[in-house]
């Protein structure tokens, strides 16, 4: 997958760009609105990260101008702004999501993934990830084979985990998925049901599927 | 000749939209009104008493007359001599009221008998209603009363007895002459009265606005005087005075805020400096650079929370005053909150129950709502040790329109000292504020909960009966009103 980040911190850049590429893609940078247009990098990437802070052409003019001109790439907006009317009218010029700085680079990463299987195709009713396969329709999940009973929330986080299969998600994206809130607060209202799905998956195993990440969230790590 | 020029500097230097003297202007105007009024008023109620007066006693005259004639009938067989006499009798009372102007008329229905020599022409040809006993007429610029009077030998005569306008329009003339000196002198006196008035009552706002015009907002501290006679002018100084209270304490609260915030957000940072500089200073193995690395991150987590907290109370605090539209259960709120605690709390012994009863619906933000509730279950849970109890619970009271919301703990509870203190913003307690504890908070979290809520019209307020016995917070928000149905 091609990414472009246009943004005019080199700091928040090159973190940017490292991240995306240790996960696999293609990464440009493009420092100002005016390159971005020059160089028509909406139209030549599968995501384009938008600062909408930018010198010269702010990253809202460079998104209406390629949505004008019939450009569908998503994009993501990246602001220092985080109020409702800022998002609004964010979306209003055709953006595709949204993240106020600062922000947790997996979030970053898990929202270029899923934006781009969003735009990309087919929602699938059925996820797998090595012995796990877990039926959205059914609200079931199987390992090797035989039926694990979870309860709803223990099914939503799976089902999150599943999705971005090897990469970290944050607690705030899980609170986000499984009560449509984004707790950020003091008490980790997520470990405990981790801790439950983990005794129901690892029997009998050393090591978890789930891991922890230390400060940043909970990953899947299964081939 | 032109007219001569107005413009003189006297008239040029009066401020003409100055308070004094507009007041005196229509002080002026108001009095020399009303006094027209009154003068035209007592002119037209004079003259028209003193017409009815005069028609009175020329009426009472004639019936007089009349009498006469029957007494002398009475006295004497001879008609004409008691006609003679009722002549002379009316000679007389033509020179006794000759200064009145007081004309006679004595005639038998078509000839004249005996006229006074000022007696009009135009009312000695006056014919005479034959049908009427007695009448008051007005001719031209006379009135004058007339009566008739049955003779013994059957004839009837006619007595008039009247005088011209011009006497009674000469009184009233005389009683305008008396009035329009005072008049006058009530006209030039009035406006220096009405400005000496307007002085006086404008002279405690020109205090007012020489107080006021000193005032800077970085120097709040001068107050408007009150005279302590409770009029208008001393109730607006209070409310002035309360107004400036209300800055002063507001700047205040302000700065202390700003100055909080600093020093909330140099500890994460000197932390982060420290522990990044003593990273830098030699080569040291990737175990070390990797704690070092793990604890800046835990910092700028917290900065981050921090910098989210601010703004939220930012947000909240800008839209005050703005009106929600969307309904809000705050029991599918409460029951959402408790649903995501509820397994920590399990994890824990810690008996999380909900109870609602009655429909919660309140106007509002039900994200905001969330993050109240979410906020205060999260304050019970952090504060509550394992196998304690937190009970929320949602009721409707329809008499006071209001919904109210509690989270009860059987957790630390708080210093009496502190009840007051404990919804200010960056407030905590010692035993919350251990840098140590991965569960720190940011001490913004009650002052979210209180700006939230009062944004909503609600209030909010922490109880508790000491430490170790838990605390209580409980939150009101005015119910929505139910929209009436078209019958």
């Amino acid at each position: 997958m091609h990414v472009a980040i246009v943004e005019d911190d080199p700091v928040i850049a090159k973190a940017v760009a490292t991240a995306v590429r240790e996960a696999g893609h293609e990464c440009t940078w493009v420092p100002d609105g005016e390159t971005a247009v020059r160089q028509n990098t909406l139209l030549s990437n599968d995501v384009v990260i938008l600062d909408v802070m930018l010198p010269k052409m702010s990253g809202l003019e460079v998104l209406s101008a390629a949505r004008d001109a019939g450009v569908r790439t998503p994009v993501i907006l990246l602001t220092a702004l985080g109020t409702v009317t800022d998002k609004l009218s964010g979306f209003r010029a055709g953006a595709d999501d949204y993240l106020v700085k600062p922000f947790a680079i997996d979030e970053l990463l898990a929202r270029i993934q899923a934006i781009h299987r969003r735009t990309s195709n087919k929602p699938t009713m059925e996820i797998e990830a090595g012995p796990l396969q877990l039926s959205l329709s059914t609200k079931r999940l199987s390992l090797d084979g035989r039926t694990v009973d979870l309860t709803p929330t223990e099914f939503s986080i799976l089902e999150l985990l599943m999705r971005f299969n090897g990469q970290v998600v944050t607690r705030k994206m899980l609170c986000e998925h499984v009560w449509s809130f984004d707790w950020d607060g003091p008490t980790n209202v997520i470990e405990v049901h981790i801790n439950r799905l983990r005794g129901k998956l690892d029997k009998g195993r050393e090591d978890s599927y789930i891991q922890t990440i230390r400060g940043r969230g909970y990953a899947l790590a299964i081939d | 000749m032109p007219w001569p020029s107005i413009d003189v500097p006297v008239f040029r230097r009066i401020p003409w939209g100055s308070l004094r003297i507009r007041l005196t202007l229509l002080n002026s105007a108001a009095v020399l009104l009303a006094m027209l009024v009154l003068l035209f008023a007592v002119r037209v109620g004079v003259r028209t008493a003193l017409f009815n007066e005069t028609e009175q006693t020329l009426l009472g005259e004639v019936r007089e007359v009349a009498m006469l004639l029957d007494e002398f009938q009475a006295s004497s067989e001879d008609v004409a001599a008691s006609r003679d006499l009722l002549i002379a009798e009316l000679k007389r009372k033509a020179s006794s009221h000759r200064d009145r102007s007081w004309f006679l008329h004595l005639l038998d229905g078509r000839n004249t008998l005996w006229a006074s020599e000022n007696c009009p022409q135009e009312i000695v040809n006056f014919p005479v209603d034959e049908s009427v006993t007695e009448t008051v007429r007005h001719l031209g610029r006379h009135r004058w009363a007339r009566r008739r009077i049955d003779t013994r030998e059957g004839k009837k005569l006619y007595v008039r007895i009247g005088m011209p306008d011009a006497v009674i329009e000469q009184d009233v003339d005389d009683l305008t002459w008396f009035l329009l000196p005072i008049g006058i002198g009530f006209t030039l006196l009035t406006p220096l009265a009405g400005y000496w008035l307007a002085l006086r009552a404008t002279r405690p706002i020109a205090g007012i606005l020489k107080t006021a015009e000193k005032l800077k907002p970085t120097k709040l501290g001068d107050r408007l005087l009150t005279r302590g006679t409770n009029d208008e002018l001393d109730q607006l100084s209070a409310t002035i005075n309360r107004l400036l209270d209300e800055v002063a304490r507001h700047v205040e609260r302000q700065q202390q805020f700003v100055a909080d915030a600093a020093h909330e957000l140099r500890g994460p940072l000197a932390a982060m400096q420290n522990a990044l500089e003593v990273a830098t200073t030699k080569n040291r193995s990737l175990d070390s650079y990797q704690g070092t690395i793990e604890e800046a991150l835990g910092e700028t987590r917290h900065l981050t929370k921090l910098a989210n907290d601010l703004l939220l109370l930012a947000e909240v605090g800008n839209s005050l005053g703005s009106v929600f539209n969307e309904a809000c259960d705050l029991g599918d709120v409460a029951r959402q909150t408790a649903a995501m605690f509820g397994a920590t709390a399990e994890e824990r012994s810690i008996g999380l129950t909900i109870q609602t009863s009655g429909q919660a619906i309140v106007r509002g933000d039900e994200r905001q709502l969330r993050q109240v509730i979410s906020n205060l279950v999260d304050n019970a849970l952090r504060f509550t040790p394992d196998g304690g109890r937190i009970d929320l619970s949602v009721e409707s009271n329809q008499a006071a329109h209001e919904a109210i919301v509690t989270v009860a703990d059987s957790g630390r509870g708080v210093e009496p000292e502190h009840l007051d203190r404990v919804f200010d913003r960056f407030f905590q307690a010692e035993a919350a504020r251990d840098r140590g504890d991965i569960k720190r908070g940011g001490g913004l979290g009650l002052s979210i909960c209180r700006s939230i809520v009062e944004r909503h019209g609600g209030r909010i307020s922490l109880d508790s009966p000491g430490v170790g016995r838990g605390a209580t917070v409980t939150v009101i928000v005015p119910l929505r009103l139910a929209r009436r149905t078209p019958a």
